[in-house]
């Protein structure tokens, strides 16, 4: 069973005004369980809108969102469940902190599920180790670290939920290259221990094929690609058209292949290069 | 001729308090940045990159060291609102979020919010309107209204609005961070042609593909300069930008690590995609000859 289905979902912004968007236009796809899904497209093309349809912020116009095989609209009034399901950490999400110490800000969410003491300590521990957030940090109040550090104060906040899906917009966004590695390492970590299912939403197109096993593509609120990283990123020019770009290791790739050596065609990330051209020269390349 | 910016042995700390008094944001920065020339200065979160930066259009004032903007020492005096607006009106600064910069409901609006307040007579803001417009590419969305267009767009709009003022240096704050792939590119061929026209530029980045086009990359770590020079040369030295938490190009990383990985000795450097596979490629079928051979 997949995590997250969704059905013909249709959505406009400014209805019946001379603003009219469609902003999402029949959209089908679902969000399989226990791996990395990566949403990718330009900006206004409707990703945020979709992900906050995952979690009922956003209620499609049309059609239907699943969570766990369940409509999330069936009952309206119980909208606010889903969210402990689909956890969502927004864009630049180190602007919500708010309480004293990092340990609270972080036991925030567990508490409000009306879990035991003893239970919200647990997962506060685990959730901020994940973050790479130690002891000394969760004393400390969240204002007083660095843009990095709130960010996973903030991510381990929602982590602590330990909500089914965890949907994250940009999470890597203004961070420095080792910023984004030891987040999206650690998102990552926590997917293959949690075996939940994680969807990522990125600009990034070299982070997308470094940690996502799915990928969707969105283009003016249609779905443009759907598939593996293999797959989408051999759709170079479509991907162009579409305002988007394939990773830069996959341009040098192509042209060694141009010249005449005949490495792998799927190639996403500088190591996998790297392994390719030692297989080829070991002479058992595919 | 005098540099346009010149910082002598500036010290800027951020007040700390007693558990924790401040740290050095810049410590003991010197360094100059002559007319016309493209600077990309790097490094990691908390490095002082931002810090330089508004220094150099006093947004901050230092804590010692000076600072001189064609000459005219901005520093250690009294300074007036009319000091700050001088070197405000030669250095202009663009922000990572194009929505936090812009003012207007009408694009044409927002870029005449500059030269409006520097008291420009109306018509010669018409022309410098028209004129930033053309420049970034945006003159056909005169009249759309800014929140409608794509992120890229929104970002030449705020770099228009900067250019009306007619400075001689943009500095620009990680402008390009929360753009798509494409939006990238549009501002990156607005900064470079803005530059080929005689404009200094800064470029405060943590993308090394742009870092690359500049004509000197400055790393700085600790508030301090890690590294510096031309890029091609910074950008050889991978295993110090990895120690400074930067990555270099892929093209970079991938020569660097074949040649550890093989003991191959193609010369590093920072190619297109072409170049670097050709190198890649002789060097495969060179030592695929050599195998043969044996």
């Amino acid at each position: 069973m997949s995590a997250i289905e969704v059905k013909n979902v249709n959505f406009v912004y400014g209805k019946k005004t001379p603003y009219e968007v469609h902003a999402l236009e029949d959209i089908n796809l679902s969000i399989k369980e226990n791996c990395v899904t990566g949403i990718i497209g330009h900006t206004g093309s409707g990703k945020s809108t979709l992900i906050q349809m995952f979690n009922g912020l956003v209620k499609p116009d049309s059609g239907k969102v699943f969570v766990d095989g369940k409509d999330i609209w069936e009952k309206p009034k119980e909208i606010s469940k889903i969210r402990y399901k689909v956890g969502m950490v927004m864009q630049y999400p180190e602007y919500q902190l708010f309480a004293d110490t990092v340990w609270e800000d972080i036991a925030y969410g567990p508490k409000n599920m009306g879990l035991s003491e003893d239970e919200v300590k647990e997962r506060v521990t685990t959730s901020a180790a994940f973050c790479g957030l130690d002891g000394e940090a969760l004393a400390k109040s969240p204002f007083d670290l660095s843009g990095g550090q709130k960010r996973r104060v903030a991510l381990a906040g929602i982590m602590a939920m330990k909500p089914a899906v965890l949907v994250l917009d940009e999470p890597a966004a203004g961070l420095d290259p080792r910023g984004r590695r030891e987040i999206l390492g650690g998102i990552c970590k926590y997917q293959k221990e949690s075996g939940t299912a994680v969807v990522i939403v990125s600009h990034s197109m070299e982070d997308m094929a470094k940690y996502c096993d799915e990928l969707f593509v969105l283009s003016h609120g249609k779905l443009l690609l759907h598939g593996d990283c293999k797959e989408v990123f051999s759709e170079g020019e479509l991907l162009r058209s579409a305002g988007l770009d394939v990773p830069e290791i996959y341009g040098v790739v192509k042209a060694i292949r141009k010249q005449g050596a005949d490495i792998s065609k799927y190639i996403y990330t500088v190591n996998g290069a790297v392994d390719a051209i030692s297989r080829l020269l070991e002479g058992r390349d595919e | 001729m005098e540099p346009l910016i010149k910082f002598e042995n500036v010290c800027y700390t951020y007040t700390g308090n007693d558990a924790e008094p401040g740290m050095f944001a810049v410590h003991d920065l010197s360094l100059e940045i002559k007319e016309g020339e493209f600077v990309a200065i790097l490094g990691h979160n908390g490095s002082g990159k931002s810090t330089t930066a508004k220094l150099m259009n006093m947004i901050l004032a230092p804590n010692s060291g000076d600072i001189y903007v064609e000459g005219n020492k901005i520093t250690g005096r009294e300074l007036t609102d009319e000091d700050v607006f001088e070197v405000r009106k030669k250095i202009g600064m663009v922000f990572q979020n194009p929505d936090n910069q812009i003012v207007a409901t009408i694009v044409e609006e927002d870029v005449a919010f500059g030269p409006e307040n520097l008291g420009v007579p109306s018509q010669e803001i018409r022309k410098r309107v028209d004129e930033a417009l053309d420049i970034v590419g945006m003159r056909e969305y005169a009249r759309h209204a800014p929140h409608k267009l794509s992120g890229g767009q929104k970002q030449r709009v705020a770099i228009a609005g900067v250019i009306a003022m007619k400075p001689k240096c943009i500095i620009f704050d990680e402008s390009t961070a929360m753009l798509d792939p494409m939006g990238r590119k549009e501002v990156m061929n607005t900064i470079r042609r803005l530059n080929k026209e005689g404009m200094t530029v800064i470029l405060i980045t943590h993308y090394m593909n742009e870092a690359v086009l500049a004509d000197r990359v400055i790393v700085m770590k600790s508030g301090e300069i890690y590294e510096q020079g031309d890029p091609k040369d910074v950008f050889c030295n991978v295993e110090r930008l990895w120690e400074a938490g930067l990555e270099v190009p892929q093209t970079t990383e991938l020569i660097f690590k074949l040649n550890k990985k093989f003991g191959w000795e193609i010369p590093l450097g920072v190619y297109d995609f072409d170049t670097c596979a050709r190198l890649v490629t002789e060097k495969i079928k060179e030592v695929r000859g050599e195998n043969v051979g044996n």
